[in-house]
């Protein structure tokens, strides 16, 4: 048995542990045993980047949302929905972009409810009234608010559009007055609003969120053209000190405190082999995650199961994935995947 | 004691390359489980149909193994399985959250 706890609000569904050597030895142990299988016959964890438009431009986008591309039709989404639903996948998070920037936002949703998969959504709180909030409390089983800093001048500044963060938290308000359980808040740390962490934290509880979550940016996209807006090693080991410490003393009521590691991620992928998850993008490239952006298939051609069963299920061993992965040692050898980012890899 | 563990309901699947591992959504911690081909085997047995006994003799037809063992670890998993809310126990109609 082995429980893969899915982090169904982050970008990339990081199975992250904060004792991973212990985990890759129970996995050696597992392994050693055959009690492993040496792929799954789907995806566990789906993300699925419906759309590329935004309202907002942030500092950090690893998509470079928002952007024009050749976007998937209502049809095509619905016909993605169906597979996902005959593949039992156990998670999606509907992404972006900003999800809702879609008419047929809501139409997947429901779609997705009706299959009975398990989904989730993140959303920068902008074009949430109390009607859209309602359909939130009836499609999705929790909902991530993006808040990147505690007052209008931090977080404005990082998404670059004045509005954003009354907006963002009223968004909040509006998913609490709908009855959602679960509404989480990520916060990217860039140089801007690293240091407002704790006051974010305090924000967190006063709007009653149920989890905040960060984690060190992945330097691809936006974030590795404005590679001077990313905190220092330093910054970020202080930062996940806080987070640790603050665990520890069990002081934030119901608010739970979360750290996200890009690169634990990939070493788990590494060593693990086989593929939990997979990303689907605005255009339907398929990849196994936004850390390791290699297009392994397209949902137009062959759909999920086919890219699935073609390369992303074992996707981590592909030798290219495998040898340029293995040189990662911090987050900031990933900036040097990005040249890389939406090549194809031959499978 | 006859009793008959049935899986709760939820989303649930064969997995891995020869489709005996089984991974299934545990609705209490809303995380993934995956089970190896023996706990799967279980698990899928728990179809509210068969007993307690049923399944350790459809065991020990599929495993070679010792029946006092296996009919211990067979309890201990089925414990495990009631405790996450994965199965539930129904003996005489009330439902059991432990065998003994
Ligand atoms: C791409 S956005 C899409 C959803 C929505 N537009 C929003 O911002 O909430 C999903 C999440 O990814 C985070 N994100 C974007 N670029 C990132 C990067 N380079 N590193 C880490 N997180 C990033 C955002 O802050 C947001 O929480
Ligand atoms: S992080 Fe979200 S809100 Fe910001 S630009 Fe990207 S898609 Fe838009």
């Amino acid at each position: 048995m082995l429980e893969l706890m899915p982090d169904v609000f982050s970008p990339d569904f990081t199975v992250y542990r904060d004792d991973y050597e212990d985990f890759f030895t129970y996995i050696d142990e597992l392994n050693q045993h055959n009690l492993l299988p040496k792929y799954f016959t789907a995806p566990v964890f789906i993300l699925w980047e419906i759309t590329s438009k935004c309202p907002l431009n942030c500092l950090y986008c690893y998509n470079n949302s928002p952007k024009k591309v050749d976007e998937l039709t209502t049809e095509q989404l619905l016909q993605i929905a169906e597979e996902i639903g005959k593949l039992k996948v156990f998670a999606v998070c509907l992404s972006g972009g900003e999800p809702s920037a879609r008419p047929d936002f809501f139409t997947i949703a429901e779609r997705l409810l009706d299959l009975k998969i398990p989904t989730s959504t993140i959303t920068n709180g902008w074009n949430i009234d109390s009607d859209k909030a309602k359909n939130y409390a009836k499609y999705f089983q929790s909902v991530q608010v993006s808040l990147d800093g505690p007052n209008a001048e931090i977080h404005d500044k990082v998404r670059r559009r004045e509005g954003s963060f009354d907006r963002a938290v009223r968004a909040i308000k509006l998913f609490k007055e709908s009855g959602i359980d679960r509404i989480s808040v990520s916060f990217a740390a860039t140089v801007h609003n690293i240091d407002s962490f704790p006051s974010v934290v305090e924000l967190c509880q006063d709007l009653g969120v149920s989890s905040l979550r960060t984690q060190p940016l992945v330097i691809i996209g936006r974030a590795g053209i404005n590679h001077q807006e990313v905190p220092t090693k330093e910054q970020f080991e202080k930062l996940r000190e806080y987070i640790r410490n603050t665990k520890k003393e069990g002081q934030k009521g119901c608010l739970e405190l979360e750290w996200g590691d890009p690169v634990s991620h990939i070493r788990t992928g590494l060593r693990l082999g086989f593929s939990l998850s997979m990303r689907i993008t605005a255009e339907g490239f398929l990849s196994l995650t936004p850390y390791a952006p290699y297009i392994m298939g397209h949902v137009l051609k062959g759909g999920i199961q086919q890219g699935w069963e073609k390369g992303l299920r074992t996707g981590w061993l592909h030798p290219r994935v495998k040898e340029e992965m293995s040189k990662i040692s911090s987050i900031y050898d990933i900036q040097y995947l990005d040249d890389k980012a939406l090549s194809y890899v031959h499978l | 004691m006859i009793g008959y563990p049935k899986r709760m309901p939820t989303l649930w699947r064969w997995d891995g390359e020869d489709e005996k591992h089984i991974t299934l959504i545990v609705q209490k911690t809303m995380s993934v489980q995956l089970l190896n081909p023996t706990a799967a085997y279980i698990y899928y047995c728990c179809d509210g149909e068969k007993t307690l006994d049923d399944i350790i003799e459809l065991f020990l037809k599929k495993y070679n193994v010792e029946k006092g063992r296996i009919t211990q670890d067979v309890k201990e998993f089925l414990n495990f399985l009631i405790s996450i809310g994965a199965v539930c126990y129904e003996h005489n109609g009330h439902s059991v959250n432990k065998l003994t």
